[in-house]
């Protein structure tokens, strides 16, 4: 769950930088996937698992939102929207470079936290494994 | 993730072509001959921005990022402009020159270094994400 | 039997509730120490499901306070190694024991 997590920032990142890089091309809509529609999605497939095995092991089951599909590999692929706000500018487009940069650095963060708790883990794990007796 | 800095480098490439630009606009401003005396008014130079990048390698990278379309030397930014020691001003002293303001310039660099500097931004993140990442493994 | 290693009831922290207990000389020696071992382990096993369940909250937006979810995780963590050490302990002693040529 916490690699879906990681998956997810990461390629939310690639559009960001794509709205970032077209901040000055005319005619450009920007686009962007919701971070609260995926974390719906991690919701319910927790839920399932949940009712199903009661705790925290097992499969995830993830159902496809309109904006992000789970691949059969594992990965994601995005619809984005393009609807999200801002004003059109004279050159028809809707660069708002504050919001962006906010969507950036939050981004990043959901990136980071999924990634330290996942770092805890393993060395938790790796701990267990290495330890020998005597 | 290796794709986003692509991109954050293909919009550094073109505000920097941006940036370019205006500096030339700037420095042709007053320029109406060409290095052999000849009459050659200096056009202005506008840069077309489109989204995707065509040089990339993968059709996912190939609609991401943005590329400059084209180089576009403007035949009809040009103006009457005063000129009387010049070999090719009329009778008035008058020669069709280039129709270029330097304010207007200016901005458009200004505005080209911000986007710059936010594109450089955007790579600073994907790059401690990338380093975040290597850090699992260690 | 005595308590060499001063397992039983020895060592406070977040897995005993600060009653030292003396080393006792009955016969069920053995059972306590399952009994106390097994109630560490169940205790362990129950803070590493509290801090998941933590961890699966704040992905899905469930809770926002990532300091709670970082504190619940690192509580598990701590005692799971305790545990970790408790048990290398025990081994020792027991290959020391093992060892002592009667």
């Amino acid at each position: 769950m916490l690699e879906a997590m990681m998956r997810f920032t990461g390629q939310r990142q690639r559009l960001l930088a794509h709205n970032v890089a077209n901040l000055t091309t005319p005619g450009f809509k920007a686009v962007d996937v919701s971070p609260q529609g995926f974390q719906a999605m991690l919701g319910d497939a927790v839920e399932k698992r949940r009712r199903q095995t009661g705790g925290v092991n097992g499969r995830l089951d993830m159902r496809d939102s309109r904006e992000v599909r789970v691949r059969a590999d594992g990965g994601l692929s995005f619809r984005p929207s393009d609807d999200v706000g801002g004003v059109l500018l004279h050159d028809r487009n809707n660069r708002d470079v504050e919001r962006l940069m906010q969507d950036m650095t939050e981004n990043y963060g959901m990136y980071r936290v999924a990634n330290d708790l996942m770092r805890s883990r393993l060395g938790v794990l790796r701990t267990a494994i290495s330890q020998r007796v005597g | 993730m290796f794709g986003s800095l692509d991109i954050s480098t293909s919009g550094m490439i073109a505000q920097r072509v941006r940036l370019t630009a205006a500096s030339a606009n700037i420095a042709g401003a007053n320029v109406v001959e060409d290095q052999f005396g000849n009459y050659a008014p200096f056009l202005r130079r506008e840069v077309m921005l489109a989204s995707g990048d065509p040089s990339a390698t993968s059709r996912d990278g190939r609609s991401m990022g943005v590329h400059v379309r084209e180089v576009y030397q403007n035949p009809d930014a040009l103006r009457s402009r005063y000129m009387p020691s010049s070999p090719h001003a009329d009778e008035n002293g008058y020669v069709i020159g280039p129709d270029i303001s330097s304010v207007a310039e200016q901005v458009d660099a200004m505005e080209a270094s911000r986007a710059y500097e936010a594109n450089v931004a955007a790579a600073e993140v994907s790059k401690a994400m990338l380093a975040q990442a290597l850090r699992l493994i260690a | 039997m005595s308590d060499p290693v001063g397992l039983i009831g020895g060592a406070h922290g977040p897995l005993h509730d600060g009653q030292p207990k003396g080393p006792s000389n009955q016969p069920t020696d053995g059972d306590a120490f399952r009994q106390a071992l097994f109630g560490q382990l169940r205790e362990v096993s129950e803070m590493r499901q509290d801090a998941d369940k933590a961890v699966e909250d704040l992905m899905t937006g469930e809770r926002a306070d990532l300091e709670g979810v970082l504190l619940a995780t690192q509580k598990a963590d701590t005692a799971f190694q305790l545990l970790q050490q408790m048990r290398n302990r025990v081994m020792e002693a027991y290959q020391e024991i093992q060892q002592m040529r009667v």
